[in-house]
């Protein structure tokens, strides 16, 4: 009796494993990097990167080898699944990183509370609040309870932008 | 490690008089625990500007009573909506929600308290009682040693907590690897910082933390519209105290069950990788195993919500264990104390043991309070708390972002660090949905500057000889241990496969 050979699956059941290869590279790229930037380096300077990542690479491969079996054998194929699908989910996602990156590149001028309110409002508008109340009040209440916990009590070094920086010169503060 | 009694009572008191970070951090703990998607580790992670700037007993005293209640919290929406709140709450729906169906969800709740706050009351003096033990366990631990329980404790999460092995493996190795980045410890030369100056201390560990956990879970949670039915929460109104009350008289009828569920969640909680969902199944295994009413498991039965609720609170005074006694954190909670503990300069592993007992049976003391306050808060806590009402997802997410993104600077106060907290959420997310444990990336992390300490340690009294990792028999033990670890989930799948494989052959006959 020998087991039963289910045969290549048809394409549409088939894993989508494309995604699967995407951590092992991130791994492997940084490996290379390491050990290429390392070269000229004494072995203890550099003996714990090569150890973790020989073996590092050796899994990744080991992996890779197993990923592609599967693929080849049409158990898997190369498609990279929902992972960047041109869905309403993965473009709010990609939105919602938009939105926090603007947010650190402009904080020295706009300001970490002030931005804070902004990038709270763009969220939220983003994933479907439309009530103009409801989003100025929790922008404001967030962005109000964040400056006056980290900025006013606790004196972080957040920076408070032009904005809020002329207001304190208007009003005499510092 | 002798600690008199009259200290053991000053800690007491001392932790008593933190009253004022207990209660709060409790009342938080149980409102996230409540809430879905709101975990304790993000909500520690948000807090961490505000722990870091409090002195560290306050800080160590917030963190571990939000954390402790959290586990109670979870439990809530399990029994009433079964929606567990919290990893650890999902076998409490097993038996919780088919007695909220029954009608006795008042009694679940009264059951589902005591059990965490006995329970883990119950395990907080176990291991402060065995402390002197786990002290000297830590000074068996030299530098080949502590690279091995280093890489134990890699695969062991990449066994326990990742659903494929060799990709558990491959996000602990990679962690590590994101370790070493940073000048290097002996000649201070620059390795793989990409050019970028704020590398050069290395990869800084809460925007690590961030980015891994806070950040990709907001970009997985935007999924779902609402967490929590509306329907579900006219059950959570109408209780009665009678219904109280018969709460807590099964719960001294079933004494016995709360502390020895509590002791596996204990053991548990100190190994590297299980934590709170392992544990809870376990103890909800084992309690059917050995009733004398399996059947009864499953229909709205009080030692199905007993066990799993005091084994994960029992999870809690464990995960300290390999923090304090090795500086090895079992798992994401146990990170997160570690970075603010090192954070205020202690150093953990045996010699905090020598050189600073009291501030180890203090954090304990701590957990004691925490757990008599929140049994003096049953009552209380079953009539009024499970009427949270629930939060859509279209404020959660924009809330964690925006507040994790601003705790990203708290610890060096860079805002490059909130960038990368951004680039560390993007892998996290591709981690989380390709299947990558980020637990294990993020404790390769934090261990890689660690393991090249302890690697280039070891390989210096070896001079240069790698074999030297093989060279002591505790360390073998642990290597051993290592294979099995890798060994045994492989056998256990292989037998799974082949008897899948004779059931399919079966019905093809």
């Amino acid at each position: 009796m020998s087991n039963p050979d289910p045969g290549p699956a048809e394409p549409s059941a088939r894993t989508a494993l494309g995604a699967d290869f995407i951590i092992p590279a991130l791994a492997g790229c940084l490996t290379v990097y390491y050990l290429a930037s390392t070269v000229d380096l004494v072995w203890e300077a550099k003996a714990t990167g090569i150890i973790i990542g020989l073996v590092l690479l050796a899994l990744c491969i080991a992996h890779v080898a197993r990923l592609g079996l599967a693929i080849a054998r049409g158990r898997g194929s190369w498609s990279t699944g929902e992972l960047f699908d041109d869905n309403v989910f993965n473009r709010q996602r990609l939105g919602l990183a938009f939105m926090v990156l603007l947010y650190v590149v402009t904080i020295y001028w706009v300001g970490a509370t002030v931005g804070l309110f902004f990038l709270l409002i763009g969220c939220m508008r983003l994933l479907g609040v439309t009530r103009l109340r409801t989003l100025l009040g929790v922008a404001l209440v967030t962005a109000a309870m964040v400056h006056l916990a980290l900025i006013t009590l606790l004196d972080s070094k957040l920076p408070r932008g032009m904005i809020l920086n002329s207001i304190s010169a208007l009003i005499g503060g510092a | 490690m002798d600690v008199s009694n009259a200290v053991l009572l000053e800690l007491f008191v001392r932790s008593l008089s933190l009253w004022w970070v207990i209660i709060p951090g409790m009342v938080l703990g149980t409102v996230v625990g409540i809430l879905p998607g709101f975990s304790a580790q993000n909500t520690l992670i948000i807090l961490l500007p505000l722990t870091l700037h409090m002195d560290i007993e306050s800080g160590m005293a917030f963190m571990i009573s939000l954390y402790c209640t959290t586990q109670l919290g979870g439990g809530i929406p399990a029994i009433l909506f079964n929606m567990p709140g919290e990893g650890g709450a999902v076998a409490t729906t097993l038996d919780g929600y088919p007695m909220t169906k029954k009608g006795q969800a008042q009694q679940a709740l009264v059951l589902c308290f005591s059990a965490s706050a006995f329970g883990g009351l119950v395990t907080t003096i176990a291991t402060m009682a065995a402390l002197p033990a786990l002290a000297q366990l830590g000074l068996y631990f030299r530098s080949v040693e502590m690279v091995v329980v280093i890489v134990f404790g890699l695969t062991l999460i990449a066994a326990i907590a990742a659903q494929d092995l060799l990709k558990g493996i491959i996000a602990g190795f990679f962690g590590l690897m994101i370790g070493t980045i940073g000048v290097d410890p002996v000649f201070g030369t620059p390795r793989a910082t990409f050019g970028l100056l704020e590398l050069y201390d290395g990869v800084p560990l809460i925007p690590a933390l961030i980015g891994l956990f806070a950040i990709s879970e907001a970009f997985v949670m935007l999924e779902s519209e609402t967490i929590v039915r509306s329907e579900d929460l006219s059950k959570a109104r109408g209780a009665r105290w009678s219904d109280t009350l018969e709460g807590l008289w099964l719960t001294g009828r079933y004494w016995w069950q709360t502390v020895w569920t509590s002791l596996i969640g204990l053991i548990i909680g100190i190994l590297p990788g299980a934590g709170s969902t392992v544990a809870a199944f376990l103890a909800y295994h084992y309690s059917k195993l050995l009733s004398k009413t399996p059947e009864l498991y499953g229909t709205g039965h009080p030692p199905g919500v007993i066990a799993p609720e005091s084994a994960n609170n029992g999870v809690t005074s464990g995960t300290l264990v390999p923090v304090f006694a090795l500086g090895i954190p079992g798992g994401t909670t146990g990170a997160i104390m570690t970075i603010v503990l090192t954070y205020h300069g202690i150093v953990l592993g045996p010699r905090l043991f020598i050189e600073r007992p009291e501030f180890v049976y203090s954090v304990y003391m701590q957990m004691l309070v925490c757990y008599i306050f929140m049994a003096l808060m049953i009552l209380p806590l079953a009539r009024y708390m499970s009427r949270v009402v629930w939060v859509p997802t279209r404020f959660l997410v924009p809330l964690i972002l925006s507040l994790v993104t601003i705790a990203a600077f708290s610890e060096r106060e860079y805002v490059f660090d909130m960038g990368l907290a951004l680039g560390f959420g993007v892998i996290g997310y591709i981690a989380r949905k390709t299947g990558y444990e980020v637990t294990a990336i993020l404790i390769g992390v934090l261990m890689g500057p660690l393991f090249e300490q302890y690697f280039l340690r070891a390989l210096r009294v070896g001079q240069g000889d790698p074999t030297i990792l093989f060279s002591s028999t505790l360390g073998n033990v642990l290597w051993v241990m290592v294979a099995l670890a890798l060994i045994l989930p492989w056998l256990r799948s292989r037998r799974r496969q082949g008897v899948l494989a004779r059931t399919v052959e079966a019905g093809h006959e």
